[in-house]
């Protein structure tokens, strides 16, 4: 299980996070839902690493993660898929996908991660020696939760994984989301788009000004008043 | 004309093969060196004593000169650059602070030369027979130089196109953000990029100190000429680093030759200013 306990992150005087707690488990799909600058980029970064916790701790299967660098927390099975995607342009699909099994943790299983990440985004097959940088946003995408992929995950973490992508591509990225989940990892997403990230998954958590202001199963959101009002366009 | 281009080309590779080594500590470990001649001009130094005293064949010595490189960088990393690392908010602040204490760096490898060698030439003669080449004549130090400089050069990118070590450089260089997220100590590959450039400007002078002669006070010479390399061939780009190399050799054995001596570091600059305006990050820079 992955915990968040009082999460709190600031930036010098700014409160980003303000006590958030909330658990994932293995092979379910949480979403924390919320507007810009509600705080969202910011508790993904500080359970990868990459931002501080000002308070609070990540405590994955009973072992506290506070405190441990960025490129160590990926070997205890967390990856982390940035708003931005954090693939390496200049660098072929194949050669991004292969950095990413750089944590201890995966070099084993490289070959075979590798052959999942194929069947599950064929495309990136295809297009194994092409640059990166050279692709469509949605490919990019792909790169992006394949080279999460390769570090073999208990936990994925996916910042905006539709941010600036054309619907029908938001809808397949989420189809191949479900395919990763179904081989046992838990999916922590934060998402702006409300209607397809609540169709995939379990539950999901309000998230304002930093604060948690609600949760539920995704049914029970899908059809809250206040989720209607503030995501949804306010329309019955 | 044939004599110029091998010429050219002897300069030129060990240009590449020096600018390898800084454009791997400015791309990869953020430190734009400022003592990187010197650690060069020590190289040589060590070759000449290594030859002349202790008769070590120049290129049996560059495993011994390589590898002292190597560890000697290792520790000015160690203890001089961490701390700065550690302080630096951002990429620019840590350029400057390293420009600044590499620059006193400079002064105590310089001062230390001086006082163990004085400020005279030095040169040995090692393999100084003409060979017959290509219809022309070469002095044998200088084949040796270029085919040395062109085999370190193919096995540096062997090594960084061809195994996780080198992508794992690589992707520091271009990416140094997302580097983390890929489970990359970016700290670790600092380190060693540092190690290794001081490796190539260790082995550089070695090659150098083959067929040039050389003063305790030449370094800085070669640390313009090395960083006009890298910023031509792209901050951080080995087949940058040897492309510009090879290139500046050509341009300034041929200038020599064809148009006035006098003239070589004008036509360097000349096309060091042109290739930067028609593109600002060098010949294989990120854009």
């Amino acid at each position: 299980m992955l915990e968040l306990k009082n999460l709190t992150v600031r930036y010098g005087k700014h409160l980003a996070v303000d006590g958030v707690s909330f658990s994932v488990t293995k092979g379910e799909a949480v979403v924390v839902l919320g507007a810009n600058g509600a705080g969202k980029s910011s508790i993904l970064k500080a359970v990868a690493g990459t931002v501080a916790l000002s308070d609070g701790s990540v405590v994955l299967g009973g072992e506290t993660l506070t405190g441990i660098p960025a490129h160590k927390v990926t070997n205890h099975g967390i990856a982390l898929v940035p708003e931005g995607r954090g693939v390496i342009g200049r660098m072929t699909v194949e050669e991004n996908l292969r950095l990413g099994a750089t944590p201890q943790r995966a070099r084993a299983s490289e070959d075979d991660t590798m052959a999942q990440v194929f069947e599950i985004f064929p495309r990136l097959k295809e297009r194994r020696s092409q640059f990166v940088h050279t692709m469509s946003g949605g490919e990019q995408q792909m790169v992006a939760v394949g080279r999460a992929m390769m570090s073999k995950p208990d936990y994925l973490l996916l910042d905006e994984p539709s941010l600036g992508l054309a619907p029908i591509v938001v809808g397949d990225m989420f189809k191949a989301l479900a395919r990763v989940r179904e081989t046992g990892v838990g999916l922590l997403i934060v998402e702006q788009n409300v209607r397809i990230s609540l169709r995939h998954a379990d539950r999901g958590y309000l998230l304002e000004a930093g604060r948690i202001t609600g949760s539920g199963t995704s049914e029970e959101l899908m059809n809250d008043a206040a989720v209607r009002q503030a995501f949804l366009g306010g329309d019955t | 004309m044939l004599e110029h281009v091998v010429n050219g080309l002897v300069l030129g590779g060990t240009y590449a093969l020096v600018a390898m080594g800084l454009t791997i500590q400015y791309g990869i470990a953020r430190i734009m060196n400022l003592s990187f001649g010197d650690t060069i001009i020590a190289a040589c130094f060590a070759t000449y004593v290594l030859f002349s005293v202790f008769a070590i064949n120049p290129i049996l010595a560059l495993l011994i000169v390589g590898p002292t490189g190597y560890v000697f960088n290792l520790l000015i990393y160690r203890f001089i650059m961490k701390p700065l690392v550690a302080r630096a908010p951002d990429e620019g602040a840590l350029e400057v602070d390293s420009i600044l204490v590499t620059f006193g760096l400079l002064f105590v490898i310089q001062g230390v030369l001086l006082v163990m060698f004085g400020g005279g030439y030095t040169s040995y003669s090692f393999l100084n027979s003409p060979v017959s080449m290509l219809g022309t004549v070469v002095a044998g130090n200088r084949l040796v130089a270029l085919v040395l400089s062109l085999t370190f050069g193919a096995v540096l990118v062997g090594v960084l196109y061809r195994t996780r070590w080198g992508m794992i450089l690589r992707a520091v260089a271009t990416a140094p953000q997302s580097a983390p997220l890929f489970g990359i100590d970016t700290n670790r590959a600092a380190r060693t990029a540092f190690a290794v450039g001081g490796a190539l400007a260790a082995t550089g002078g070695g090659v150098v100190s083959m067929f040039q002669t050389f003063t305790a006070t030449a370094g800085v010479v070669f640390t313009m000429k090395a960083l006009i390399v890298v910023i031509l061939g792209g901050k951080g780009s080995v087949p940058g680093a040897i492309v510009a190399g090879l290139l500046l050799g050509l341009v300034e054995t041929f200038v020599a030759a064809y148009i006035d001596p006098g003239l070589t570091l004008a036509a360097v600059y000349t096309v060091f200013l042109v290739l930067l305006l028609v593109r600002p990050n060098g010949l294989f820079g990120k854009a």
